[in-house]
């Protein structure tokens, strides 16, 4: 949910939404280990589950997992500039909505890489978690550095609670009716262009 | 990509994730010393807090364990809550004194074997006890459950933009659909 809002804000669509919404999930790949824990499996979930899910949720976590996840994908996407996009670069060429529009075009068509998209929304994941209460010590940004001042934590809701839901679910509707706002003016002039 | 380059991406994958394990038993061999951020407690797991008993001494701590047991005694309005780690065969009794008036975070029906994340003082050197001061229960089934929503989310979406190459072993882009002209 929180991953589509930010893909819509950073103007991240298509496949490449996907890629980043996998890096969003990615951190908790790691939770099928924590199996072991109902089938009473003591030494694998101390020495193995625990130390990966840690490390998983952290920087250095998050670039190890992009860069494995990021090999099941082409090393290049196709650049996302749109023809609307295109055209308001080429008639209007100076004042502040052309750098605007220039920026949303140069962030578009750089992000070409799976293995980035995929680290920011690892980064993205992390963020979210840093919300909750330090449950387990907390985030580790900088693992494996194991100081409190590194598992800082904005403390606002408790995990497994359903408070983050309940607070954000307005926000996300807003954002969600807002896009579509927007969706609907860009094809109607795209195709009044057309026209 | 080229087998290098794929290669190479594993390589860091696995250094990375065995260099974690290796981590975590050098955790068991050298415990880590609590630290914690300026005026807030201790965020610590039974073993840590076991092991470095005398330098949370008289401080706050919060831990996040499942019960093991648990014992009210209504004539003292005392409730004990035990937490057992079997591995490391290490035991802690966290004393709530004046339950029933006690303001709690939400549980009020304590289960044994479910996670609960307490808040409390550290006197496990003078007195052998942590006497708590908050609780808050941990449902772990409800975050598996809305990770496991999210993948049932995003896998269909995977397919209906990528198709697998299974000689690679990749996903690759579904066909463009042809512009109907304009820009």
């Amino acid at each position: 949910m929180f991953g589509t809002i930010l893909s819509f804000i950073l103007g991240i669509k298509g496949e490449k939404r996907i890629i980043f919404l996998i890096g969003n999930l990615m951190p908790d790949f790691v939770r099928f280990l924590i199996i072991t824990d109902f089938f009473n499996l003591d030494l694998l979930s101390e020495f193995i589950s625990y130390p990966i899910n840690e490390s998983s949720h952290s920087i250095i976590g998050v670039l190890a997992l992009a860069s494995f996840v990021s090999v099941f994908f082409e090393e290049s996407l196709k650049p996302l500039e749109s023809g609307l996009i295109k055209h308001q670069l080429n008639s209007n060429k100076s004042g502040l909505k052309f750098k605007l529009l220039k920026l949303q075009s140069m962030w578009q068509t750089k992000i070409k890489s799976p293995f980035f998209l995929l680290f920011i929304g690892g980064l993205f994941h992390l963020f979210l978690d840093s919300f909750m209460w330090p449950w387990a010590g907390g985030i580790n940004w900088l693992y494996p550095l194991d100081f409190a001042m590194f598992r800082w934590s904005f403390k606002l809701w408790w995990p497994g609670s359903f408070d983050a839901i309940i607070l954000l679910t307005p926000i996300f509707l807003i954002f969600l009716i807002l896009g579509t706002i927007i969706h609907i003016h860009k094809t109607k002039s795209h195709s009044s262009l057309i026209k | 990509m080229n087998n290098k380059k794929t290669i190479k991406r594993i390589l860091i994958f696995g250094i990375i994730f065995i260099g974690s394990i290796f981590l975590g038993f050098l955790g068991f061999l050298y415990p880590p010393i609590p630290t914690k951020l300026n005026e807030d407690p201790y965020c610590i797991d039974l073993y840590e807090l076991y092991n470095g008993a005398s330098i949370v001494e008289n401080e706050q701590i919060v831990i996040n364990q499942e019960i093991s047991d648990y014992n009210y005694n209504e004539s003292i309005d005392l409730l004990s809550i035990v937490f057992r780690d079997d591995f490391y065969e290490i035991q802690i009794i966290i004393q709530f004194h004046n339950w029933s008036r006690h303001e709690k975070f939400s549980s009020t029906n304590i289960k044994i074997g479910n996670t609960y994340c307490i808040k409390g003082i550290s006197l496990l050197n003078s007195e052998d006890v942590v006497i708590g001061l908050d609780i808050m229960e941990i449902y772990s089934i409800r975050t598996i459950i809305l990770s496991l929503g999210g993948l049932a989310v995003i896998i269909p979406l995977i397919f209906y933009y990528f198709k697998i190459d299974f000689k690679k072993l990749k996903l690759i882009h579904r066909r463009e659909k042809k512009s109907k002209g304009g820009f």
